[in-house]
């Protein structure tokens, strides 16, 4: 799940961001409207929080300009301005959600993650695939009632592919959403870490979740197509 | 008496109308009682006359023929009249009969203007009585016409010789004395009923009058009370609302005018106080929420000493930031609200200027900035050294916080008209007419982001403007070509206070700088290098 934290106050914006790299996000953070806008319409992000009051280019904007693109991230407004009508103009320039300053972060994060289900459909915090258990709330992963302890990025990658389950993911789509904007990574660690999850999640009384399709990527679905 | 202005007007106006009123009927009441008791009297005084024409004399006997046939008016019983002759020598020649022994008044009027007095007639009815003295004429001479009549009474006031006129010797001749007395009652009736009319119709009058008059006040006091409405209703929710008196009169319009301008005034302040308390709440609540952020992700799950300590320190400064801001709003507000009077200090100015830029010193040298100094020598301003040096931290803080890495920041002070001047520029500040009538509004931070040392809420310029025009100063921003400038104009001062110096100026870091004698303003310019 990708993250953008737009926040001219820096103890706030560094706040979130590590708070949510640390529950699995990917974070991108900048303290600037104008950078705020790039990103936001450069990038693919899952979901956007905000700042009302920015240098450079307002919050509201940003938020108009996202829209009129046809972006389809979600956005949270994280603003000191708790007036009914800046909460109503705010969610009706297209925000999905408003949060006051000051704010309890696992409310934050907790909309963040309400966010993220909703950009991909879903409103049940478990995600269930034949007898793979993913808790999104606490992160626990188990299967067959067998706790799985995995690291943060090897979640991110297990929750990336959950939740488009069914669909084929290329590595850099996962690369994308794994790593931030200015990480040095290269795209082939994906495929470090797809061996690591599949050590973790596959025993030889399970059956495969995780299949390789050659030439497009990966793609996590409980029955096994014979596919290419 | 605490009465409404109605009720007020209504007395005044009743009363006046009452007093002008009772005089003027007063006035008309005796007029007509002269003028009735003058045709009463004339036409008694013609009677009188007209019985004296019937009188005659000879030597022994004075012949009054209304004696054996008295008139009719003196023999009625009811409201008879009555005369009465007197011979010179006090002898009652005559009286009429229904005087019995009674007697009138005698009175020696003469024979033009007979003497006319109130008398209590005999029955006891009021009434006046006419008497004339004269003589009558000799039997065969008539005494008749008016001109006659004067003609005889001019000459008994001559002297005797000229009455031997016409051969008569009218000393021979005795006076006599003629009263003759009638009641008033016809005039007293016509008095009374005369009367009666005017009261009726004054005390008519005077009750449509005041009716209408209560009428119209009521209907054009009502603009006041209108007015009264309107007023009460105002409160601090409504102070939009214009009061209207579409047909107030030409007293109250004004009236209506400043009210509506007082209340626009007041609501603007009532506004601003409310955009400013949202203000504050939320520079309040920006740093709060970095406190809480902070410590809940710092808390989330266990960390090294060092991070721990990383979050302390980050809280322990956006504390000390909120401190700042905190202390910046009260200074603002306390002199706002006008509480303490500035000092009164002869300021050396550059040492003041050296002194404010020390805590700049080491942003300055980190960000490589350029600065120059131009100061003009021997300026002692009087005015509050504490708060100038607020105001002028201020500026520099502002210009060594929004000029780009490595610009120039020029600050000078001179003498001019105005008084002294001391001017702040920065480069790097791109702001448009808009923007630069902003920067005086609190919290407005243009495109700066919020910085990390809190010093930038957005309150530096609002607060330097309040300080200098607490010290009767005045401040003014402008940018041009990517210089902000500020200037602080202080009040001019006394002249002798302006001495020329010769105690250089010394350059922020205390450094001698050379003085230019010649030159009013001394240059310094110095490259920092980091």
């Amino acid at each position: 799940m990708r993250i953008l934290v737009v926040e001219d106050y820096a103890p706030v914006r560094d706040a979130v961001a590590q708070g949510l790299r640390e529950a699995g996000f990917a974070v991108d953070d900048v303290g600037d409207g104008r950078d705020g806008l790039w990103h936001a319409t450069k990038n693919d992000y899952d979901v956007i929080i905000l700042d009302l009051m920015l240098p450079g280019v307002p919050g509201l904007e940003i938020l108009r300009q996202l829209r009129a693109s046809q972006s389809d991230a979600r956005v949270l407004i994280l603003t000191a301005r708790d007036a009914v009508e800046d909460r109503v103009e705010g969610l009706n320039a297209g925000a999905d959600d408003y949060l006051i300053k000051p704010f309890a972060f696992e409310e934050l994060l907790a909309r963040v993650q309400v966010l993220c289900r909703r950009r991909y459909n879903r409103s049940d915090p478990e995600i269930r695939l034949d007898n793979l258990v993913i808790n999104t709330t606490t992160q626990q992963v188990s299967r067959d009632g067998v706790a799985i302890s995995l690291t943060r990025r090897e979640y991110s990658l297990l929750l990336f592919l959950a939740m488009r389950a069914g669909q084929v993911v290329s590595r850099t789509e996962i690369w994308e959403n794994l790593y931030e904007f200015n990480a040095d990574a290269q795209s082939n660690v994906i495929d470090v870490y797809i061996r690591y999850l599949r050590q973790k999640l596959e025993r030889v009384d399970w059956t495969p979740l995780i299949h390789t399709r050659r030439g497009f990527g990966y793609v996590l679905q409980a029955a096994t197509n014979a596919g290419p | 008496m605490n009465s409404t202005l109605r009720t007020r007007l209504l007395l005044a106006i009743s009363i006046t109308i009452v007093v002008v009123l009772c005089l003027a009927q007063s006035a008309q009441y005796a007029l007509m009682r002269r003028q009735l008791y003058s045709e009463f009297d004339q036409l008694l005084g013609a009677k009188v006359r007209t019985l004296a024409v019937m009188m005659q004399q000879d030597r022994e006997t004075i012949d009054i023929p209304f004696q054996q046939h008295p008139m009719q008016e003196f023999a009625r019983a009811v409201r008879p009249e009555y005369y009465q002759v007197w011979h010179q020598n006090g002898d009652v020649l005559v009286r009429s009969r229904r005087l019995n022994q009674g007697d009138l008044l005698r009175l020696d009027g003469d024979m033009v203007v007979p003497m006319v007095r109130d008398i209590v007639l005999p029955d006891g009815r009021r009434g006046r009585a006419a008497g004339i003295r004269f003589r009558p004429p000799p039997k065969g001479l008539s005494l008749q016409t008016d001109t006659t009549a004067r003609e005889i009474s001019a000459t008994e006031d001559d002297d005797d010789d000229l009455e031997d006129r016409d051969d008569f010797d009218f000393s021979r001749y005795a006076h006599v004395t003629l009263v003759v007395a009638r009641d008033t009652q016809d005039v007293e009736a016509s008095l009374s009923h005369l009367m009666w009319l005017l009261t009726a119709t004054g005390v008519i009058a005077t009750g449509s009058i005041l009716g209408i008059l209560a009428l119209l006040v009521t209907r054009n006091l009502n603009p006041l009370r209108s007015l009264a409405r309107q007023i009460s209703q105002l409160n601090e929710q409504h102070l939009h609302q214009q009061i209207r008196l579409p047909d107030a009169p030409g007293e109250l319009q004004p009236v209506v005018e400043r009210l509506n301008a007082l209340m626009i005034r007041l609501e603007a302040a009532f506004q601003r106080e409310k955009t400013f308390t949202a203000d504050v709440a939320h520079e309040l609540r920006t740093p709060l929420a970095g406190i809480r952020s902070t410590l809940e992700v710092g808390l989330s799950r266990h960390r090294t000493a060092d991070s721990y300590r990383a979050s302390m320190q980050k809280c322990l400064r956006i504390s000390q930031e909120t401190e700042a801001i905190i202390a910046t709003l009260l200074s603002l507000s306390r002199i706002e609200a006008g509480q303490s009077a500035p000092d009164d200090d002869i300021v050396d100015l550059s040492s003041l200027l050296r002194h404010a830029w020390l805590p700049f010193a080491e942003r300055a040298d980190i960000r490589q900035l350029q600065t120059k100094w131009y100061l003009q020598n021997g300026l002692f301003p009087r005015t509050d050294q504490a708060r100038l040096q607020v105001a002028i931290s201020n500026l520099l803080d502002n210009a060594t916080s929004y000029v780009d890495d490595g610009g120039r920041i020029e600050i000078r002070t001179c003498l001019s008209e105005d008084g002294t001047q001391i001017s702040v520029a920065n480069t790097g500040c791109f702001l448009n007419e808009e923007q630069l009538n902003r920067v005086f509004d609190r919290f407005w931070r243009g495109n700066a982001a919020r910085s990390e040392t809190g010093a930038h809420c957005g309150l530096g310029l609002a607060l330097t403007r309040r300080i200098v025009e607490f010290l009767d100063g005045s401040i003014r921003v402008s940018s041009v070509r990517g210089w902000f400038t500020a200037v602080i104009s202080l009040p001019a001062p006394e002249p002798g206070l302006v001495r020329e110096t010769r105690q250089g100026l010394t350059g922020p870091d205390q450094e001698p700088m050379p003085v230019g004698a010649p030159a009013p303003l001394m240059e310094t310019a110095r490259r920092r290098d980091s």
